[in-house]
């Protein structure tokens, strides 16, 4: 897939390239990514939209290589981070990278924080494990430093209390800092803020801004919400069934969206400034990943399929500098 | 929509249904096991009143714990208030007989979040649509059945979906099931807890605009519980702001969303998702959190978080103001 050749003077810190997860399962091989490819350059936010079973999560996980093995497997491509291709190097060495140069923030701060130890252990944990060179003393001083970069209230308090004392958007935050601890250069944040109130979600997305701000992070934001796309992204990848069908800027998306599926879910959602008559509405499901259809995924519930879209994948297609997308409308 | 002009002469609006007086409801907080005493209450509700007309949505915004789901509760009567009334086409459900509060709860049905838990997986879905008829209807099995694939048609399934179990279905067709079955005894009224939230976003709006044609067809009123401003502004006719237990905002739709007044009605909207990443939107970052309802803020419940608090907001409780035709608030701003 060619991709985006616009970076004159940015620094890529991420490429991933034709990268393919599958799981064998009893109903077959379940390409949950199936052949994507994109890069993310330094102090960039990129969007991976989709709905659920689409594969954002998977390639998630692939790029900590958390895929449950078995049943998964990446089967080809590569994730070159920093110089590295980490689909090749040993589970010992990706458990140095895992957390230093790339970190995780997941949906649930519930599930994500071990409700017997404290916050301020939790954070000291992931920076006693990935820098070494700074001594046990200074490590509770570099923890609180942490959380007061996310905005912990009376941090030296808050440190000796349990997850369970703490409300959801400041659990959220411990999570944060936990990802931030070690100054990682990409930092994947997996839908952080559907679990939370929408003032509380103003506050911890303008936080973490100001974090990519001040340290030039690269953020993967992985949503199925345009809403976060639009306030936070500069590059967004649409994904459906395992496969990237549209990438672009947010405003070649918002502006001029290719392919038809890109458009449909535009369509879809309702809209805060405008009145809508009726909101369009994608007919039927996903296809089954085990099971998808020789052509194009999206074709049976297509606006404007042809004939040409059950009999082969199109390619992905440049529509504008920077804006691919794969749809034979496009040819 | 022109509920604006129309909310004056008021004829021209469909019947009043249901209405809301004055609602409390405050759980007690008790201290000590053997001899327990009650140390304080959570506010849960705290002086709330509305209307319900026929063929139109209530939308009731606001964080958690701003007392939505326990509004939807007593609305469907699963809680009884502390204080106040709810009167049913100008009856008070409450002081009334077995036989009327049974019809009001069968006029009442509710729609709820999650599809996966609100479907018992043992039944089949004729059995889950019939269910309400079995137990408030007087007839056959056979009546029952043709009602029931009535109802399935009506919500986008077919017939051959009949005799299948709840797993079986997606997110969105188990979404249709739990609407069917609300409308198996042509209520007056629907309480939709978040519907659409647990659902995929393709799948939100077959849902959205399937409730929409219902609505037209049975001339039944939503109460619509959301979080989300661009789903409200979609589904609702008027809009109900809560935040700690009381109403601060209470508007039609098209008002609202031009003339926002509550600071905390701005405060939500400017948190709001934008819809383009051009959207202009007034940068407002509350700070904090919402308080507990155990012990609420003096004066303005919202003054500790409010960016344009005055002195008098700490101590003085804002009384309820109309600004414009059917838009009401409490703040001293106005």
């Amino acid at each position: 897939m060619a991709t985006t050749e616009t970076r004159i003077n940015t620094e890529t810190v991420l490429t991933v390239d034709n990268l393919r997860t599958h799981f064998t399962t009893r109903w077959g091989t379940v390409k949950a990514v199936d052949g994507i490819s994109f890069d993310l350059r330094r102090g960039e936010t990129l969007g991976i939209v989709g709905e659920s079973g689409c594969g954002k999560s998977v390639t998630m996980l692939s790029l900590m290589r958390l895929i449950p093995i078995p049943p998964g497997r990446i089967v080809s491509g590569s994730i070159v981070l920093d110089g590295e291709d980490i689909v090749q190097i040993s589970e010992q060495e990706m458990a140095q990278i895992r957390g230093s140069k790339i970190a995780l923030i997941i949906q649930d701060p519930m599930t994500s924080l071990n409700p017997v130890f404290s916050i301020g252990d939790q954070v000291e944990e992931a920076i006693t494990i990935h820098q070494r060179e700074i001594p046990k003393r200074s490590v509770m001083e570099k923890a609180l430093e942490v959380l007061r970069k996310v905005n912990i209230p009376a941090a030296e308090t808050r440190a000796k209390d349990y997850p369970h004392q703490m409300s959801g958007g400041m659990r959220q935050r411990v999570v944060g800092a936990i990802g931030i601890s070690c100054q990682p250069q990409v930092l994947i944040a997996d839908e952080p803020t559907t679990s939370l109130d929408v003032t509380i979600q103003a506050q911890y997305l303008k936080l973490l801004k100001d974090i990519q701000k001040d340290s030039d992070l690269s953020i993967i934001f992985i949503t199925h919400d345009f809403g976060i796309v639009a306030k936070m992204c500069d590059r967004v990848a649409v994904m459906y069934a395992g496969r990237i069908v549209e990438h672009g800027s947010v405003r070649d998306i918002f502006n001029n969206p290719s392919h038809p599926y890109t458009e449909a879910l535009l369509s879809s959602v309702p809209k805060m400034d405008r009145d809508v008559d009726r909101l369009f509405s994608i007919e039927g499901q996903p296809p089954p990943l085990h099971d998808l259809p020789v052509g194009c995924a999206f074709a049976d519930r297509c606006p404007v399929v042809m004939d040409k879209c059950h009999e082969q994948y199109p390619d992905s297609m440049d529509v504008s500098d920077g804006h691919i997308a794969s749809c034979w409308r496009l040819e | 929509m022109t509920t604006l002009e129309t909310t004056p002469q008021k004829s021209d609006r469909g019947q009043v249904i249901l209405e809301a007086q004055h609602l409390r409801k405050w759980f007690p907080v008790t201290k000590g096991l053997l001899i327990s005493r009650v140390t304080g209450h959570i506010k849960a509700v705290d002086d709330i009143s509305f209307e319900l007309r026929a063929g139109e949505t209530l939308g009731v915004v606001g964080e958690s714990g701003c007392g939505k789901s326990t509004t939807a509760k007593m609305m469907l009567m699963l809680e009884d208030p502390t204080e106040g009334a709810i009167l049913f086409e100008g009856q008070d459900v409450h002081n009334s007989t077995t036989a009327a509060r049974k019809s009001y709860r069968s006029s009442v049905q509710a729609v709820f979040q999650d599809p996966w838990s609100s479907l018992n997986p043992r039944m089949r879905v004729k059995d889950i649509i019939a269910e309400p008829m079995v137990i408030n209807w007087n007839i056959t099995r056979a009546e029952q059945q043709e009602r029931v694939m009535k109802l399935l048609n009506d919500v986008g399934l077919n017939e051959y979906h009949s005799n299948l179990f709840p797993h079986e279905f997606s997110g969105g067709q188990r979404q249709r099931l739990a609407i069917a079955r609300a409308l198996a005894l042509n209520p007056r009224v629907i309480v939709l807890d978040e519907p659409v939230s647990a659902l995929d976003v393709s799948i939100r709006a077959q849902i959205m605009n399937l409730l929409k044609d219902l609505q037209a067809e049975y001339n039944v009123a939503y109460m619509l519980i959301a979080h989300d401003l661009a789903t409200v502004r979609y589904m609702c006719t008027w809009i109900a702001v809560m935040y700690l237990g009381q109403v601060v905002e209470l508007s039609p739709v098209q008002e609202l969303f031009t003339n926002p007044s509550h600071p905390y009605t701005k405060a939500l909207m400017s948190a709001a998702l934008p819809s383009h990443p051009d959207m202009e939107q007034e940068e407002i970052i509350l700070q904090g959190e919402v308080p507990s309802p155990l012990n609420p803020p003096s004066g303005c419940y919202f003054h500790p978080r409010c960016p344009a608090a005055m002195d008098r907001c700490s101590v003085d409780t804002p009384e309820v103001k109309e600004i414009a035709p059917g838009h009401t608030l409490t703040c001293h701003l106005f």
